[in-house]
Order: C-alpha cells, then sequence, then structure tokens
C-alpha cells in the first residue's frame, strides 16, 4: 500500500516539475523567442525582461539590443549589446550593432569612440560605416588604404559619391540671378523651365496690357497692370536667386537619401546574426 | 479548415504578411475611443474640402495676416478651392511677411502666383492632403 | 499495478496540459474584456503557441483580431480574421470569421466587399440558419452606404426598433447633395440656403450679381477683351465657388449627423455594430 501510495506521489511531483507551466522561465524563453522570429520586437522585449538576470544569457542580451534597434530605442539597444562580455562568440557582432545604434543617434565620434574601445576585436562592419558617415558628415574622403574594406560594388558607390561632394553641380546664385533680367531665363538657368516660361509669358502679358491701357488713356487701369508688371518681373529675380539655392539644397540632399539608400539595400554595411530559421 | 491549395496559398502569404505587419507593435497602444471612425474611406465624395476660414494662427498685429483674415472671410469663402498648392497663396503672402519683411514677401507672392499659373510643374513637390506642400520656408535665404 | 499506475500518470499530464491550456485562455480573455487589447493579443499568441492540438486556435485568432480593431488596426485585425478562417473547424467558424470580415468592411465603408461577402453567405445553403444575421449586417452595409430606407426597411424586418429609428431619422434629415447642387445651378447661393447657411448663401449670390453685372456691361459696351477676363476671372470662379460650397456644407450636416446617430447607437449596443 505504501508503495503504490508513494509511486502516486512521486509521479505528482514528476509531473508538475515535468509539465511546466506557460509562464515558468524555459517556456518564457521559448515564446520570447517565437515572438523575436515574429519581429513582434516589442512584446518580445517584454518576455525576455521578465526573466531573471542570472538567465540572460549572450544570446538573449544580443537578441535584447536587435529587438531594441529594430524599434528604433537605440540607448537601451547600446545598453543590452554592451552587456555582453568580451569574451563572447557575440561580442564582435553586438560591437557592430552598436555602431549601427550611434549611425541612427547621428553621433559619428561616439561611433568612433566604440571603434577606439573595441579595436581589438574583428570589426571591420564598423570600421566601414565609419568611412561612410564621416564622408556624408564631415567629408572626410577615405584613403585607399580605407577603400579595401569594401567590395568592388561598394567602392565603385563610394567613388561617386566622393565625386559628387569634391565636384558638386551647383547653380551659382549670382547667375541666376543675372540671368533673370531677361524675364524666365535665371529659372531656365536652374532647370525650372516651365516655371521660366510662365515667368517671361506673365510678365511680358501684364507689361503689354499696361502698355495698351495707357496708350487708350486708362490710366487706373495702366496703374494697375504696371504694378503687376513690375510685381512678376522683381519677383522672378528673387525667384531666380532662391531656385539656385534650392537647386542646390536638393543636390545635397540628394547625395544623402542616394547614401541612405545604399546603406539600407546593404544592411547599413553589417553582416546580420539570424537566430530565426 | 483549408480546403484546397489556393486557400494554402493565401494562407502563407498571410503569415508573412503578419511578419509586416507586426510593425505596428513595435510601439505600445490603447483601446481606439471610436474605433469606426478611424481609417475610414469617405465615401461622400473625392473632392478634399479645405478649410478655408480661419486656418491662419498668426499674431493679432500682424497686418498682413489681417487683411488675409478679411479676404478670405469676404472672398475666399465663395469663390471654392482654387489653389493647388498648401499653404493657399493668400496664408503663403501672410507667413512670408510674419517671416520677412513686406517687400520681399511681396516679390515672394508675385513669385508664388507664378508657380500658381504654371499648370505643368508638379513632380518637384511633395503632396500632402492632395495638394503640393510648398511652404515659404524654402524661398527664404 | 504498474498498468493502472501508468493509466494515472496519462490521465494526470492530460488534465494538468488541459489545465493550463484553460488558464491562460482565462487569463488573455480578462485581460481582453478589461480592454488591454495590446497585452492580451500577446496572451492570445502564447496560447496559440503552447496549444498543440490547436484546440483553442481559431478562437485565439479571432480574439486578437479583435483587439486590433478596437485599437482601430484594421489591416491587422483583416490579417488574423483571414488566419481564423483557415483554420476555422466549423460551418459556425467559418460564418464566424467571413461575418467578422465583413464587419471590417463596412467600418472601413469597403460597400461593395461587404455586399459581396453577404452575397456568397446568402447564397450558400450552409449557412441557412444564419439567415437574420446576414440581413441584419447586410443593413448595416445599407447604413454605411447611406441608403437610410433600404437600411430602415432592413432594421423593421427584423424588428430591430432602435435601429430603425436611427436609419429612419437618417434618411428623413439628411440633406440631399444632388438638391443642394441643382439649387445652386439655377440660383446662387440656394443651395447654401437649403443646408442653412443662410450668410454664406447670401455671400454668393451678391458676389454673383456683382460679377454679373460688370461682365454684362462690359459685353454691352463692345469691352470684349474685359467682358472675357470678367467671367472667367471673377463671375465663373464665384459660381464654381457657391457649387463647391453648396456640396460641403450638405455632406458636413450630413457627416454630422451619421457620426451622431452611430455613436448613439455604439453606445447603447455595442456589440451590435460593425
Amino acid at each position: 500500500m505504501l508503495k503504490i501510495i508513494f509511486a502516486i506521489i512521486f509521479s505528482f511531483i514528476l509531473l508538475y516539475s515535468q509539465n511546466n507551466s506557460y509562464h515558468s522561465p524555459e517556456n518564457i524563453k521559448y515564446f520570447a523567442d517565437y515572438l523575436f522570429c515574429q519581429s513582434d520586437y516589442l512584446r518580445a522585449i517584454e518576455e525576455y525582461k521578465r526573466l531573471d538576470n542570472f538567465l540572460l544569457s549572450d544570446t538573449i542580451l544580443f537578441k535584447l539590443g536587435q529587438s531594441y534597434l529594430q524599434i528604433g530605442n537605440n540607448d537601451l539597444s547600446i545598453k543590452y549589446f554592451d552587456l555582453i562580455k568580451k569574451k563572447s562568440l557575440l561580442k564582435s557582432a553586438a560591437v557592430n550593432h552598436n555602431s549601427l545604434n550611434y549611425f541612427f543617434k547621428n553621433d559619428p565620434d561616439a561611433l568612433k569612440n566604440n571603434i577606439g574601445l573595441n579595436s581589438e576585436l574583428n570589426i571591420e562592419d564598423s570600421h566601414r560605416l565609419l568611412i561612410i558617415t564621416s564622408l556624408i558628415n564631415k567629408n572626410i574622403y577615405p584613403s585607399n588604404d580605407e577603400l579595401k574594406l569594401f567590395n568592388d560594388s561598394e567602392k565603385s558607390f563610394i567613388t561617386e559619391i566622393v565625386k559628387k561632394k569634391k565636384y558638386p553641380d551647383y547653380k551659382s546664385t549670382l547667375t541666376a540671378g543675372a540671368l533673370s533680367l531677361i524675364p524666365g531665363l535665371g529659372k531656365i538657368y536652374t532647370k525650372n523651365y516651365s516655371d521660366g516660361l510662365t515667368s517671361f509669358f506673365l510678365t511680358s502679358l501684364f507689361t503689354f496690357l499696361a502698355y495698351d491701357n495707357f496708350n487708350n488713356s486708362h490710366q487706373f487701369r495702366g496703374y494697375i497692370f504696371s504694378f503687376a508688371a513690375i510685381g512678376f518681373y522683381l519677383g522672378n529675380i528673387y525667384g531666380s536667386v532662391a531656385s539656385a539655392i534650392q537647386y542646390n539644397r536638393y543636390y545635397d540632399e540628394k547625395v544623402i537619401t542616394e547614401t541612405n539608400e545604399f546603406l539600407k539595400r546593404n544592411n547599413f554595411l553589417i553582416k546580420k546574426v539570424n537566430f530565426c530559421e | 479548415m483549408i480546403k484546397n491549395k489556393l486557400e494554402f496559398l493565401i494562407f502563407i502569404l498571410i503569415i508573412s504578411s503578419l511578419q509586416l505587419s507586426a510593425q505596428t507593435d513595435w510601439v505600445r497602444w490603447n483601446k481606439s475611443e471610436n474605433y469606426f471612425f478611424e481609417n475610414r474611406q469617405t465615401d461622400f465624395h473625392n473632392h478634399n474640402f479645405v478649410d478655408l476660414s480661419d486656418t491662419l494662427n498668426v499674431d493679432k498685429h500682424n497686418i498682413a495676416s489681417s487683411l488675409v483674415k478679411f479676404y478670405k472671410k469676404t472672398i475666399s469663402d465663395f469663390d471654392g478651392d482654387n489653389c493647388r498648392f498648401n499653404p493657399s497663396c493668400s496664408e503663403f503672402f501672410a507667413e512670408s511677411f510674419k517671416l520677412t519683411n513686406l517687400f520681399t514677401s511681396v516679390l515672394m507672392f508675385f513669385d508664388r502666383l507664378t508657380r500658381d499659373t504654371n499648370i505643368f510643374s508638379q513632380s518637384k513637390y511633395k503632396i500632402i492632403d492632395n495638394k503640393l506642400y510648398d511652404p515659404p520656408e524654402d524661398y527664404i535665404f | 499495478m504498474n498498468k493502472l499506475l501508468i493509466l494515472l500518470f496519462v490521465i494526470t499530464k492530460i488534465s494538468l496540459s488541459q489545465f493550463d491550456l484553460l488558464n491562460q485562455k482565462e487569463y488573455a480573455d480578462s485581460l481582453y474584456l478589461s480592454q488591454n487589447y495590446f497585452d492580451a493579443i500577446k496572451e492570445y499568441k502564447r496560447l496559440i503557441f503552447f496549444d498543440k492540438e490547436n484546440s483553442l486556435t481559431h478562437y485565439s485568432y479571432n480574439q486578437i483580431a479583435k483587439c486590433y480593431k478596437y485599437g482601430g488596426k484594421f489591416e491587422d485585425s483583416y490579417n488574423y480574421f483571414s488566419l481564423s478562417l483557415t483554420v476555422a473547424n466549423s460551418y459556425k467558424e467559418v460564418f464566424d470569421s467571413k461575418i467578422e470580415i465583413c464587419r471590417l468592411n463596412i467600418i472601413q465603408k469597403k460597400i461593395r466587399n461587404a455586399h459581396r461577402i453577404l452575397d456568397e453567405l446568402e447564397k450558400d445553403s450552409l449557412f441557412n440558419d444564419f439567415k437574420n444575421q446576414i440581413k441584419f449586417w447586410r443593413a448595416w452595409t445599407f447604413y454605411f452606404e447611406m441608403n437610410f430606407e433600404k437600411a430602415h426597411n432592413l432594421f423593421n424586418e427584423l424588428n430591430k426598433k432602435e435601429f430603425s429609428e436611427q436609419a429612419k431619422k437618417l434618411s428623413e434629415e439628411s440633406y440631399s447633395l444632388e438638391k443642394a447642387k441643382i439649387l445652386s445651378i439655377i440660383l446662387p447661393g440656394a443651395g447654401q440656403f437649403y443646408t442653412n447657411n443662410y450668410l454664406s448663401g447670401l455671400g454668393s449670390l451678391a458676389w454673383n450679381l456683382l460679377s454679373g453685372y460688370f461682365t454684362i456691361k462690359a459685353f454691352s459696351n463692345e469691352r470684349i477683351f474685359d467682358g472675357i477676363i470678367l467671367s472667367n476671372f471673377l463671375w465663373l470662379r464665384f459660381y464654381k465657388g457657391n457649387l463647391e460650397n453648396a456640396e460641403k456644407f450638405a455632406n458636413q450636416k450630413n457627416e454630422e449627423l451619421f457620426n451622431r446617430t452611430l455613436n448613439f447607437l455604439y453606445f447603447n449596443f455595442p456589440e451590435e455594430i460593425p
């Protein structure tokens, strides 16, 4: 009889320990991994954080860092990547991802510092990101040695950007203003062709109307049309100078946009660490 | 019950689209008070009516803005939605007067009228709420 | 004796896992009922993850979809209702999922889609037991389509008194866009008068009369060019503006009325609106 009772009690203990509830640490971790692989990062973070600190392995810390990076919380992402020990196999990747965090925070000095503090690790990706950031933000052109870190297609893109930075295709505001003495020509110079033609048409039209009305002794209407003609003429000069400034601004923005698109296509030059199948 | 291959394909597509829709949940959100008013396509009309009255938020003592308000109440409210741009030409004038001076704002206003008359040039502007976005800040140097 | 022990072991294992499943469902449901939808989604996802036999998968997907819906995230809601459809185990479950998708279409005013789904359900003899429900959502589709007369009739047939009263109210009190436009075509400002915007109507009328007078005066004095300019840049502008305003005010008033009745029905019958 006693044997039976002990067997039953033992079974219950065994079952209870084996049949974990869904909120046991092990199951929390499994579920958090599932959420992470579904890209449900915020919920994955909340689940991982339910685990006790001593259960946070380097892999979990890395996933936390990646999750925060994905949802745009760069500061917390940096914190978790920094917690990964130096001896860990994931440390190089963590440093690279932190470089990405500093890139998104627009902090090239912190990026450089991050590389300096971890120079003994294999962090080529961070070096490449720093080169691009320095080129765009500080006009620091990469040396030939630095270009060796990139593959051929990346190299050709960077060379193109360097060319655009060194020899920008700007429009001169003085030239635009001077050309606009002939109504519309200044805007045609800054490639606003239809605006230039419209400006020429309107200035000519109102000038003609002013002349015609004065000729026919309609003084009041003559003055109205003269005011309009002068307004369109001076407005065309102002607009031509403004359009040259705008042209130059759009040129610079285009360089930045092209660089951002290049980085997005190449996962910001950081090797992906894939935990999901 | 997945009845056939087509439904299975749709199932797979939906599962993969869940990856994209997970982005909704990268920020915590609360219950929407009147969820049936969210994201509703309006069936009334394709037109996007711009409320022309009282859109300015300017200093009371600004003469230009007072003139523009008077123009809106007496003329603009009755002649319909004619400006392709946002802000409208009268608002553009008031805002540029606020940012610069009378002379410059008049020049900017005539330059804006030129762009408004030019119906061919649309691609260089951002489109926000069916209007071409063209703020005065872009023309101040 | 050994066989008894093994049997006891198996029964205990099954009942404990069922216990966990039901516990989890209860927890998720409590979050849903307290309108904590963001966390409820997580707990329903947990239920799906650990439910190896998929006994509650359809239910969980449905609940997740509802959470997204009440959070105003219709695309995600649609995705999960579609998922629940693919894992439905009975015709009732298929019907529930399809009706939920129909309701989503109604809220987003995707009227054609809503009608199409209801047509499919009506034609399918498997759903003959749900004819009243199909009619009810059909009435709502008409309601959102602004066809208040039809909505009123259908709600009446189903004995939904409050709903049919609101639909009748809308049918009687809504302004006709066509009427407002036609009135404004015949007499500038009349459309605004029809929608009780008297000041705007008077202003429109005054501007049209003034610009009309100047235009006719220019043509009668053989100032053709002036006449063309005045008619194009003045008269036509104010005439067009008058038509736009008539339509705008009618739309505004109708929208206010519609929103008011919808709010009333939502607060009194929250489960019965789309």
